[in-house]
């Protein structure tokens, strides 16, 4: 199990602001209008215990925007919403008002676009506290049960963690909940928590 | 692979791709551009080649392309610019020599070799997608636009008979939320689940019919009121066969019923309003003719007591007694004829005259006494000055008092404690005749419609709805004023007429 003390908790939710904070400036210029990103919560916690206390709150389907990361420590990063929302996310951004049950093609790739430029956002972020680089593939779009999303292939791998935040967005016609997850390997969080460790030393010296 | 891959034969097939690719070194220089790019670019790759990506296509520094080129190159990130947001990023077009805009879809992919950093950059073109799209779009916009610019409900329905779509009005009509009806049975909506029938696909299929045309059917709204729908439709099958399904549309007439059954309601009100009428002019004419006789009677009573008592036989007390009880009962006759008279004359071309209040109630309660009496109804009058003079048509105020107390009769018919009071006040330069029954007041939804014609309480037949309207128009004839008591505890109404008329009014 792993302990986040206070102050770390802080530091990341500070640094995934920083790293949201410049998406949303991106997103802003990209759908012509104000756009307001912001991650409240910051939970790091065993994967499979996310999954279980996830499921209660959202039930059904999620749309996952997912992005393989490397660098001191790697994973998959993800943006997800549930499927409407992420029907409404899509259309608050392209301004378009014309109701649809799924995703045409374009509006696919513009939530691609979208996810990309927060998560590279937030690992560009955590990158400069670090003084290290994080390299990210191209996004790619997943949907399904939020079990089937998280374990990417559907097997719930025990030593995974995950740094799950809460994401709120919003623009001048509409707001929505979704959020961020970083999924990592046991060993990768303990190289997060070290890099944590090494940056509090470094300020705090 | 790669070991046995020749290196030209890696190149050809990049140069040949139907897609356009770049690599760029880490100063931005381009050091592969295939063939497709030449074409519809406009720019032969010897030129490109060696040249910065920036200059070759004048790109601003501050383009999204050349941040995503230089994310890669210095800090390793993927991106994707999608047409969605911005189609047009680099200055590519559709067909050579036609200046038509390509629709681009942009891969910036990070690639680290012998420790050096390269920048792929993927081209695709989406423009007939996009335009596909776009017509789709604007397909279902259009579609949608005309599902609500329907005025009648339309409900889709396929060969479950599920509810596949449905319009805007059918939402607001049946009180439901698109979401709670599609995807629902349609025996959902249908009061008469034996209605389903009429759109079975198997029978609409089997005996050819297509079309249904002004059917009545009856359909439940959310708060399970019952409409009544007149419904029209057809069968339809995509070219395919893939689907078939129902397409309906209802109209709502539950309203236009509802009127044309007030409209029968009224038409048979009138006609027992007129009835009535012909009734009170009759009793008008049989008052008259019974007057005559009545008077010789009364005269003859008299006279019979003035030649007995002057042939001075002993008669006993019970000859008298006789006498007195047929000069009594005449004159009540004859007051009641009086009544009679004088309600059965309609009074709307008679002159504003001084009458006594006295005398109209006394005319009015003679009409009614009796059945007062019978019924166990106790009157209650209060003092009334005898010299209470106002200027009115005596037979309409009669008439709004005898309407009163006959409401009022019926209203505390079964009543244990049964009384109606008749109180009149003087205020300054009018009265106020108020008839009070013993009854608990009037509720207020029946108290909105008090007023209106044709609105009654009592069972068919037996009231027409016209009293209180008629009333409250004679009254205002009289520039006075008809209402309801609100404050009183039991049910009160008052008269409020002014002593003198305008001067237009007056005699």
């Amino acid at each position: 199990m792993i302990e986040v003390t206070e102050w770390q908790e802080e530091l990341l939710k500070e640094t995934f602001n920083l790293g949201v904070g410049k998406a949303s400036a991106a997103l802003g210029e990209l759908a012509e209008c104000e756009v307001e990103l912001t991650v409240p919560e910051v939970i790091i916690c065993p994967l499979s215990e996310l999954i279980n206390s996830i499921s209660e709150k959202e039930g059904g389907w999620l749309a996952a925007v997912t992005q393989e990361y490397s660098g001191p420590f790697e994973g998959t990063a993800m943006m997800l919403y549930s499927e409407e929302a992420s029907l409404d996310l899509v259309r608050l951004m392209m301004g378009s008002d014309t109701p649809s049950e799924q995703l045409s093609e374009l509006e696919h790739d513009a939530l691609c676009e979208v996810g990309n430029i927060v998560l590279n956002s937030c690992l560009a972020a955590l990158g400069s506290l670090f003084e290290a680089e994080i390299e990210t593939e191209l996004p790619e779009l997943l949907s399904g049960s939020i079990k089937e999303v998280l374990t990417l292939d559907g097997t719930l791998d025990e030593k995974k963690h995950v740094v799950f935040l809460k994401m709120g967005f919003r623009v001048e016609t509409g707001k929505l909940q979704g959020y961020l997850s970083f999924i990592l390997d046991t060993e990768k969080i303990n190289n997060l928590m070290n890099c944590l460790e090494d940056y509090y030393r470094k300020i705090s010296a | 692979m790669t070991d046995t891959l020749p290196h030209q034969l890696l190149e050809a097939a990049i140069s040949s791709a139907d897609m356009g690719f770049i690599i760029i070194d880490c100063n931005e220089n381009v050091l592969m551009w295939n063939d497709w790019l030449s074409k519809h670019s406009k720019v032969p790759s010897q030129e490109a080649i060696g040249k910065n990506i920036g200059n070759i296509f004048n790109l601003e520094t501050d383009s999204k392309i050349l941040k995503a080129i230089s994310n890669a190159l210095t800090k390793g990130k993927s991106t994707l610019l999608s047409p969605t947001f911005n189609p047009h990023h680099l200055p590519l077009f559709r067909k050579v020599g036609k200046n038509v805009k390509m629709t681009q879809r942009i891969i910036v992919r990070p690639q680290s070799f012998d420790g050096q950093r390269y920048c792929f950059l993927e081209i695709n073109d989406q423009s007939s997608g996009a335009e596909r799209e776009k017509f789709l779009a604007r397909t279902k916009d259009y579609l949608s636009k005309i599902n609500d610019s329907l005025q009648d409900c339309m409900v889709i329905v396929n060969e479950e008979l599920v509810i596949c779509e449905v319009n805007k009005i059918t939402c607001e009509q049946l009180g439901y939320d698109s979401s709670e009806l599609i995807g629902a049975p349609l025996s959902k909506i249908l009061e008469d689940k034996n209605d389903l029938d009429r759109f079975s696909f198997e029978r609409g299929i089997a005996s050819n019919i297509i079309n249904i045309r002004d059917k009545e059917i009856k359909v439940l709204s959310k708060s399970q009121e019952s409409l009544h729908m007149l419904v029209s439709g057809s069968f339809i099958k995509s070219s395919d066969g893939e689907y078939h399904r129902f397409v309906a549309i209802a109209k709502n007439i539950t309203y236009r019923l509802h009127a044309e059954q007030q409209l029968m309601d009224q038409k048979a009100q009138l006609a027992s309003a007129s009835k009535l009428s012909a009734l009170g002019e009759m009793a008008g004419g049989v008052a008259h003719e019974i007057n005559n006789p009545m008077a010789i009677i009364h005269g003859l009573a008299y006279r019979l007591k003035k030649v007995l008592q002057k042939s001075g036989h002993e008669l006993s007390e019970e000859v008298y007694e006789i006498i007195g009880n047929i000069d009594e009962t005449s004159t009540r006759i004859t007051k009641i004829i009086k009544g009679l008279k004088a309600f059965s004359r309609s009074g709307e071309n008679d002159d504003f005259a001084p009458a006594s209040i006295k005398q109209i109630l006394d005319d009015t309660f003679s009409l009614c006494a009796e059945s007062f009496k019978i019924r166990g109804i106790q009157l209650k009058v209060g003092e009334v000055p005898s010299n209470l003079v106002i200027q009115c048509r005596q037979v309409q105020v009669s008439q709004v008092l005898l309407n009163l107390l006959n409401n009022a009769k019926d209203a505390i018919a079964e009543l244990d404690d049964k009384w109606i009071s008749i109180q009149v006040a003087i205020e300054n330069d009018h009265i106020d005749i108020s008839v009070e029954d013993s009854g608990h007041g009037i509720p207020q939804d029946i108290l909105d419609k008090l007023f209106q014609p044709f609105f009654t309480t009592k069972g068919a037949g037996k009231g027409t709805g016209l009293g209180l309207s008629i009333s409250k128009g004679l009254i205002e004839d009289h520039s006075g004023k008809f209402f309801y008591d609100h404050n009183s505890q039991n049910t009160r109404f008052i008269i409020r007429l002014p002593i003198q008329q305008k001067s237009s009014h007056a005699a």
